[in-house]
């Protein structure tokens, strides 16, 4: 498929031409992909300091449940309603399960999905595929400013009545959908399930069409708009993962909407389709009849929430890919199959959402298909695994911040991808199913996979975003930090949960099977505290490096892919002309002249 | 007078309201060590680039190591209550075992690759991939993964399905329950309030039916499952608000309650936790499933008596507590009888 | 810090010679500083989101609750087994008191059918220190209610004895307050003489003459338990004559508050100022406890602040109708323990 669509080429080079956008036009409502990535970029970053934040919060509560926190009311003087002096100094129990609710829920909706398909999906699209920009530009603008009602909601649940859902991210019903129809938005069930949890899930509902829009995008985008040349097998992973994820997302996201609608009208319209026949008795508190079933809720959140793991992994893994081979200066190993691979994990995933159920009452015989289904899904995996050491095998490695944190991912995915397969076995299930073990894998997932990926992607294509080279020295002492406190923060955890820690307890020194998990408790704190303060280099390093930066060459990193073709910030319209591409995009190495040979290198 | 400075002030009176950490404590000092290892670490690999090989390699030596040492220090699967127990176990050790394999030979890989010799000239070869390595690694975990997957199987179909001859689970047929014991055990936030059916007395006809609606000589106890050694315990669980999730890590025990239903499960008890000198060792029941603030209190306890003649006497005195007629606690509880009053 | 110190280290009453009689009442009450210091330590940790730091039964989490947590301050209980008395002074107490085991009993059991789990997982020793820290934050708050009542109170004796001289509003109302402190205890007292030997000390004074009182009534029902008349028909099952007796007192005593078998009975506000709706006795959910004492106890003292009164049961053999109630009562949510038409009554064609 070398051909494009030359019309919609031409109609955004006609609006390059002509169209001279003012300051607003520039960098606020702007169309351009790039500028939006940026927004995006900012966006999450902003909101990564918040959930960090939250988390911290969390973390400081089970490390040390009985005592007073108070302190924190004097640098914070928003938590004194939250934690008032009466109680100890100590937050209530409610408010902590509104604390790791919105942990999770910014993390994922607000800063890993934006941050990956969002800022790199904007920006590295169009520029490595050659185009101009995205096919549908002011979709793409209103992909992102459908995001702010949903940023604007979360954050103003923070200060409703009941404050913001401490129901889980995960909002099962009853809990999340019970509620008094006396107009005052409040749950019997808990104080955070209240106008919190409604406006949690208008913001989930926003996010969802914003990701929709953006999905529709990108695979027009990556499927009309390529330069001449550029098959669907000379694209970069970048964008092979990229395109995959959107199609997931395009394929998941209506189930997770619809059921965002159903558990909105729950709660405010009445209708009882999460409430069983018998309803729900609160003491005296009583529902109503019902008519419908808890259990739908969770296969209708895990369709789109499992896929939305590998939403919020396959970028990353792309992205990886391509610096890996970059900084190794070899071809990556294994093209195709890694093609492959990403499309069977995005295949397998659609059939895996199960496996989050084995305890929930699904009848046991479903278990048993979700569980081989999953099994199996590891098998991809471990082959993305292989194709990556083998790429750094006999490679002429330059250690870069980017490339230690590219290898630092594969390290750590081989943990997150392993613990896993614990889960999958249904019977060893039962006993880590809601521990923290599953709080272990999602981080070593989330946060010691696919952050490392973004630190990694961040730094890579720093100088092509803003023309400036982020510091070295400091994003090494960043990823020293963050590598070693990351693994003392959530490496425990899988402890803690083989001895059946469960999730999202306030105070765990209640029980005396887990009294000797507390230390480790304790440890965890107390390296996600030196944790958090680590991130501020990179807050710092970035913020410094955009102003005060060494300036950037156009390809700082020799690197063979089309956005290094294109000056450092690319301008608007990103390529002088459209470029040509005769080869694919990993020709490292070999002895020709250089150790590199452009796409754009004819033959 | 409590109130002449609000609340508040009374209790800061005497509770400081700063975080007080025990820095001579291993949990507190180690993460800071780790810190300034990662920081020398960072000044080394300004020399060269073999510290960072280090840093990830000693970090991947250092988790194998740390897990070896919390098995063999209790910091593991907690002890097991019955058979399925050990299967689990088994299981669960030989995915760690294949597991392990896998991350060594990754690992090492990794950290051989961050020190190996540059090619010469510093060219590496441009090997764009190679199809039977491809496929050996892909048929080589296929395996292992089969054999995960096949070995869990009837596991599974024991500890969720309703008989134990079968390695697909069965659906539940109260027609042929074969337990020795009906318990119906109903979350509500935030305790299990829990209903014995006499086992002295006719089994109920349809154990699924008497799970919703009581018997007049039920035994109600809150938070305490009782049962004998080597019985087949059926509990039929429900909750009459939220999610809750019925937890009993001895027994490698876990279900969801939900709202509307009735689900069945088999609990098999193998071992007593009264001990020979009558001591009982704290077995404990937990909820696993976020159903509000005070998620973290749903604790239970569960007590396996050595024989079935122990059980009965527990029930029957408990029964004696239920229908009591006059109030036996009247005269024991007098203020000057009671443990504390003695302090 | 007055006479019950701060929550990390409450007492009751002071130390020196006034408080002395109050020292060995709230020793008999197992109010020792120590055992009060073991449960505020547990009630910070376990009780006070529902309930609050001062008892007062606004926590954090009491907002989504239905039924609200209790706020001891008022010194009111629900579930109590305290016979009707009088105090050794000849007066009423104040209000219906409960006997330690009633809030042993709700500590250990929950109430079943509200938030209050039950902590009978808790060492005995720390059950008993919650029970008297319990205590200990009723009395506590019903002196220090009364204190601040008479110091805000403006009704027309208060005002009158303010203007003769406004400069001594403090010392006119310190009089009221121990007028209506000792007015209960001896109508004659003379407030003059009392407010002239004291003084400078007058409050204190009166806050301890209100412990006083107070220490004696929780004493007293404590030596006042409720006797439950022996059951005739001892440990012999239920017969159909029994329940036919006891529906037949239930609709002459209770029916007017447990409409339909309390299905259809109508809400009413209770003491604190919430609302209750009387028991729907056709579920076997009690919240005082299943036992049949526990409903002989309903029956014969009411639920005091919720305006449940006691059953009143004159002619015939009081024995009999008592336990015949007790029986009916704890039948009705079985149908298939009942007989055909009393079944037909209560519950309708129902199924089974």
């Amino acid at each position: 498929m070398s051909q494009t669509t030359p019309l919609s080429q031409e109609s955004s080079d006609h609006a390059h031409k002509h169209h001279q956008p003012g300051f607003i036009g520039r960098y606020i409502f702007s169309t351009d992909h790039k500028v939006i990535g940026i927004q995006y970029l900012f966006s999450s970053l902003l909101f990564l300091l918040v959930g960090g934040g939250l988390a911290l919060l969390v973390r400081l509560q089970v490390g040390y449940p009985d005592q007073s926190i108070g302190i924190l009311t004097r640098l914070i003087p928003g938590l004194a309603s939250q934690i008032p002096a009466e109680w100890g100094g100590r937050m209530s129990p409610e408010f902590y399960t509104m604390l790791f609710t919105m942990h999770a829920t910014v993390m994922i909706f607000l800063v890993i999905i934006p941050w990956l398909t969002g800022a790199f999906g904007n920006f590295l699209i169009p520029l490595m595929i050659g185009a101009r920009d995205m096919a549908f530009p002011l979709l793409n603008m209103l992909s992102y400013w459908f995001m702010w009602p949903a940023f604007g909601l979360l954050m103003a649940s923070f200060f409703v009545d009941g404050g913001a859902s401490g129901v889980g991210w995960t909002a099962y019903p009853t809990i999340s959908s019970a509620d008094l129809i006396d107009g005052s938005y409040n749950s019997p069930a808990a104080r955070h399930a209240g106008l919190g949890q409604t406006l949690w899930l208008l913001a989930v509902f926003f996010s969802g069409v914003s990701s929709m829009m953006g999905s529709v995008n990108y695979i027009t985008t990556v499927l009309h708009m390529r330069a001449p040349g550029m098959s669907l097998l000379r694209m970069p992973l970048t964008v092979w993962s990229l395109f995959i994820t959107a199609i997931l997302q395009a394929v998941a996201l209506p189930a997770l909407t619809v059921a965002a609608l159903m558990q909105l009208s729950d709660k405010i319209l009445g209708t009882v389709f999460f409430l069983p026949p018998g309803g729900a008795q609160f003491g005296a508190w009583s529902t109503g009849a019902g008519g419908g079933q808890p259990l739908l809720w969770q296969h209708l959140f895990w369709f789109y929430s499992h896929p939305a793991v590998y939403i919020m992994l396959l970028p990353a893994m792309g992205m990886v890919s391509d610096i890996l081979a970059v900084f190794a200066r070899k071809p990556l190993f294994g093209y195709r199959p890694m093609v492959y691979s990403m499309s069977a994990i995005a295949g397998l995933g659609f059939i895996v959402w199960g496996h989050h159920m084995f305890q929930s009452g699904m009848d046991p015989r479903l278990g048993a298909g979700f569980m081989l289904a999953t099994i199996f899904i590891a098998l991809p995996s471990a082959v993305k695994t292989f194709n990556w050491l083998a790429t750094l095998w006999a490679a002429n490695i330059r250690f870069t911040t980017a490339m230690l944190n590219a290898m630092a991912f594969v390290s750590m995915f081989v943990i997150g991808g392993l613990s896993g397969i614990f889960m999958a076995v249904t019977p060893v299930d039962v006993q880590i199913h809601d521990t923290y073990f599953i709080v272990a894998h999602i981080h070593y997932v989330l946060f010691l996979s696919t952050l490392f990926g973004l630190f990694a992607a961040t730094q890579f294509w720093f100088p092509k975003m803003f023309g400036r080279m982020m510091s070295e020295p400091l994003g090494k002492l960043h990823f020293a930090l963050t590598f070693i406190l990351a693994n003392c923060t959530f490496y425990p955890m899988h402890i803690l949960g083989i001895g059946g820690h469960p999730r999202r307890y306030f105070d765990p020194t209640l029980y005396e099977f887990l009294q000797p998990f507390q230390s480790l408790n304790r440890f965890m704190t107390i390296s996600a505290m030196l944790l958090g303060l680590a991130q501020l280099i990179f807050l710092a390093n970035f913020i410094f490096s955009v102003f005060f930066g060494k300036k950037a060459t156009q390809n700082p990193w020799e690197s063979n892919t089309l956005e290094w073709q294109a000056p450092s910030p690319p301008p608007h319209g990103n390529f002088e002309s459209i470029p040509v591409v005769y080869r694919g995009p990993y020709e490292y190495g070999g002895d020709g002249a250089t150790d590199h040979t452009p796409q754009t290198a004819s033959a | 007078m409590l109130l002449d400075k609000g609340p508040s002030a009374a209790f800061e009176a005497t509770e400081p309201a700063v975080l007080h950490f025990n820095w001579s404590a291993s949990e507190h000092w180690i993460p800071l060590a780790l810190t300034a290892v990662a920081f020398f670490t960072w000044l080394l690999a300004t020399r060269s680039n073999k510290y960072w090989a280090a840093l990830i390699g000693l970090n991947a030596a250092t988790l194998a190591g740390y897990t070896a040492w919390c098995a063999c220090n209790q910091l593991w699967l907690p002890e097991t209550a019955n058979d399925l127990g050990a299967e689990v176990d088994g299981l669960f050790n030989l995915v760690l075992f294949l597991t392990s394999i896998f991350y060594f030979i990754t690992q090492a890989v990794l950290i051989y690759t961050m020190v190996q010799k540059p090619p010469a000239n510093g060219r590496a070869k441009p090997v764009h991939g190679n199809h039977t390595l491809e496929i050996a690694w892909m048929l080589v975990p296929a395996f292992f993964l089969a054999v995960i997957a096949i070995a869990q199987l009837p596991t599974w179909a024991k500890m969720k399905g309703q008989t134990s001859d079968s390695s697909i689970p069965v659906g539940y047929d109260p027609a042929t329950d074969s337990s020795d014991l009906l318990v119906t055990v109903t979350g509500k936030q935030w305790e299990w309030r829990m209903r014995y059916a006499d086992p002295a007395k006719a089994k109920p006809t349809n154990p699924l039916l008497w799970a919703s609606t009581p018997a007049a000589d039920d035994v109600h106890v809150v938070n305490e499952l009782h049962a004998w050694q080597g019985a087949k315990v059926r509990l039929m669980l429900r909750t009459t608000d939220v999610i809750h999730s019925f937890f009993m890590p001895q027994f490698r025990f876990k279900q969801d309650m939900l709202p509307g239903k009735t689900i069945p499960a088999l609990l098999r008890t193998d071992k007593t936790n009264i001990n020979s000198d009558g001591t009982e060792r704290c077995w404990e029941i937990a909820c696993a499933e976020l159903c509000g603030g005070n998620h973290y209190r749903m604790r239970g306890k569960v007590v396996v008596h050595a024989t079935r003649e122990d059980f009965m006497r527990w029930l029957s005195e408990t029964k004696t507590k239920q229908t009591a007629r006059k109030d036996s606690l009247a005269a024991a509880t007098k203020p000057s009888d009671t443990p504390a009053g003695k302090e | 810090m007055g006479q019950f110190g701060t929550p990390a280290k409450p007492r009751v009453g002071n130390e020196g010679s006034a408080a002395a009689a109050i020292g060995k009442l709230s020793a008999s009450l197992n109010l020792a500083p120590a055992v009060l210091e073991r449960g505020s330590k547990q009630y910070r940790r376990l009780c006070l989101h529902c309930h609050g730091l001062g008892g007062e039964g606004a926590g954090a989490t009491s907002g989504w609750l239905n039924p609200l947590p209790r706020d001891f301050r008022q010194g009111e209980f629900k579930f109590i087994s305290t016979a009707e008395h009088k105090l050794e002074t000849g007066n009423q107490p104040l209000k219906a008191r409960p006997r330690r085991v009633d809030i042993l009993r709700t500590l250990h059991q929950g109430l079943d059918g509200t938030s209050m789990p039950s902590f009978a997982l808790l060492a005995e020793e720390d059950i008993q220190a919650l029970a008297s820290y319990t205590l200990h934050l009723s009395i506590r708050g019903e002196v220090e209610y009364w204190a601040l009542y008479y110091a805000l109170r403006q009704d027309a004796e208060t005002i009158k004895a303010i203007e003769k001289d406004p400069k001594k509003e403090a010392q006119a109302r310190t009089a009221r307050f121990l007028a209506g402190a000792l007015e209960w205890e001896d109508p004659e007292a003379d407030v003059e003489d009392f407010v002239a030997k004291t003084k400078d000390k007058l409050l204190t004074a009166g806050m301890e003459k209100l412990l006083d009182r107070l220490l004696r009534e929780y004493a007293a029902a404590d030596n006042n338990p409720i006797q439950p008349m022996a059951d005739p028909y001892g440990d012999a099952p239920t017969t159909s004559q029994s329940l036919a007796n006891g529906l037949k007192i239930f609709q002459v005593q209770c029916v007017n508050c447990h409409a339909g078998y309390g299905r259809q009975s109508a809400l009413r506000f209770d003491n604190w100022g919430g609302v209750v709706r009387p028991a729907n006795l056709t579920t076997p959910v009690y919240k005082g406890g299943r036992r049949p004492v526990d409903l002989y106890y309903r029956i014969f003292r009411g639920i005091p602040p919720c305006g449940m009164p006691k059953a009143n049961l004159q002619d015939g053999d009081p024995a009999r109708q008592a336990w015949d109630l007790v029986r009916f009562l704890l039948a009705i949510p079985y149908p298939e323990t009942l007989p055909p038409e009393i079944r037909q009554q209560i519950h309708g064609g129902a199924k089974q």
